[in-house]
């Protein structure tokens, strides 16, 4: 992604421009934008960048299918790399699955979205191991996002208890499973999600003038 | 009337980070004005998806002026945007779990939060960047 100067006339200095002879599809940039967001809004469910081949919207349709046909209280949601692992069995071990390039094309909001909407009870990120990412940094940068280190952050509202990460190679399958197993038995012990009492303690405390938002109290319309 | 006022303490000096505040406003006002109507063309889940992306997007562009100015109130600033999203997801899921909603609440709630945050963080972002 090259940052050239503006065409549209609007106030901003640059714009980004996709170099198709070095992009390699890998999603990353998608999954890094700020608007690329699963939350229905007032128009069209477009990013600032997307991928043509799996546009974000596509991305909410298959999470939602995926997540439609799982039951219980340990429902999972495996957000899985293409170029990892094979994924095509684990649908038939009660998990939902969506594939994406890299697992660093997911917009970390679509965690939020599936945990705290209830789709799921829990997600899985499956990538490549460790320092051997398909496509060099996709696995350090999503877990840089789940630690509020790299933008765009993930949600510090959303319980970390109810998402796992399973770095493993293609020949990982029996690590995979015991990674997955032992994350529905977490999550039955846990049960539903109830929002406020699966939350963290908040990192830091709201001053008293910026907590005003937070503070409505609701009545029937 | 609007609910928010332009105010040109609203201004940072960066071309692009009024044209998105003045944006944020124009969205609010408008979007309150369109949910109060019985006939309402949106939904509250529209509305508040909407809001969710567009500060979203607001605050990376502003985020980003910072890290490349080197502005030594970066983190505080960032947390006060993370602090104001959270607490928008908390009302998009009270929303969906209990149906309830009192948009002019909610609309003079954000009102307040930007007319604060654009006369605090804001204001003193525009002094250190001129």
């Amino acid at each position: 992604v090259i940052m050239q100067p503006r065409t549209d006339g609007l106030p901003y200095d640059t714009q980004a421009s996709v170099n198709p002879d070095l992009c390699t599809a890998c999603g990353i940039c998608a999954g890094a934008c700020p608007t690329a967001t699963p939350f229905r809004r007032m128009t069209e469910l477009v990013a600032g960048i997307d991928m043509p081949e799996l546009p974000i919207r596509e991305i909410r349709e298959h999470s939602l299918a995926a997540t439609a046909k799982l039951s219980g209280v340990d429902r999972i949601l495996v957000y899985g790399c293409q170029c990892g692992i094979n994924l095509n069995g684990l649908a038939e071990t009660g998990v939902g699955v969506v594939t994406l390039p890299c697992v660093a094309a997911l917009p970390p909001s679509f965690i939020d979205f599936v945990v705290t909407r209830r789709h799921a009870d829990g997600v899985m990120l499956v990538g490549c191991a460790a320092g051997d990412c398909y496509h060099r940094l996709g696995v350090e940068w999503m877990e840089q996002r789940l630690a509020g280190e790299r933008d765009p952050y993930l949600r510090g509202r959303v319980p970390r208890e109810r998402i796992a990460t399973a770095w493993v190679a293609p020949s990982g399958g029996v690590i995979l499973a015991r990674e997955l197993e032992s994350f529905r038995a977490r999550l039955k012990k846990m049960g539903p999600y109830q929002k406020g009492g699966d939350r963290p303690p908040p990192s830091a405390p709201p001053s008293p003038d910026q907590s005003e938002v937070k503070d409505v109290s609701y009545r029937l319309g | 009337m609007s609910l928010i006022a332009w105010d040109n303490r609203f201004s940072v000096g960066v071309a692009a980070v009024d044209h998105e505040h003045r944006e944020l406003i124009g969205l609010i006002n408008e979007t309150h004005e369109r949910l109060k109507r019985p006939d309402a063309d949106i939904t509250v889940p529209d509305f508040l998806g909407e809001i969710y992306t567009r500060i979203s997007a607001h605050f990376a562009l502003e985020e980003k002026l910072m890290r490349a100015s080197r502005y030594d109130q970066y983190p505080e600033h960032k947390a006060d945007h993370e602090r104001l999203l959270d607490a928008i997801r908390d009302i998009m899921d009270d929303y969906e779990d209990s149906r309830e909603f009192d948009e002019g609440r909610f609309a003079q709630r954000l009102a307040t939060w930007f007319t604060g945050h654009f006369s605090t963080h804001d204001a003193r972002l525009h002094h250190r960047l001129d």
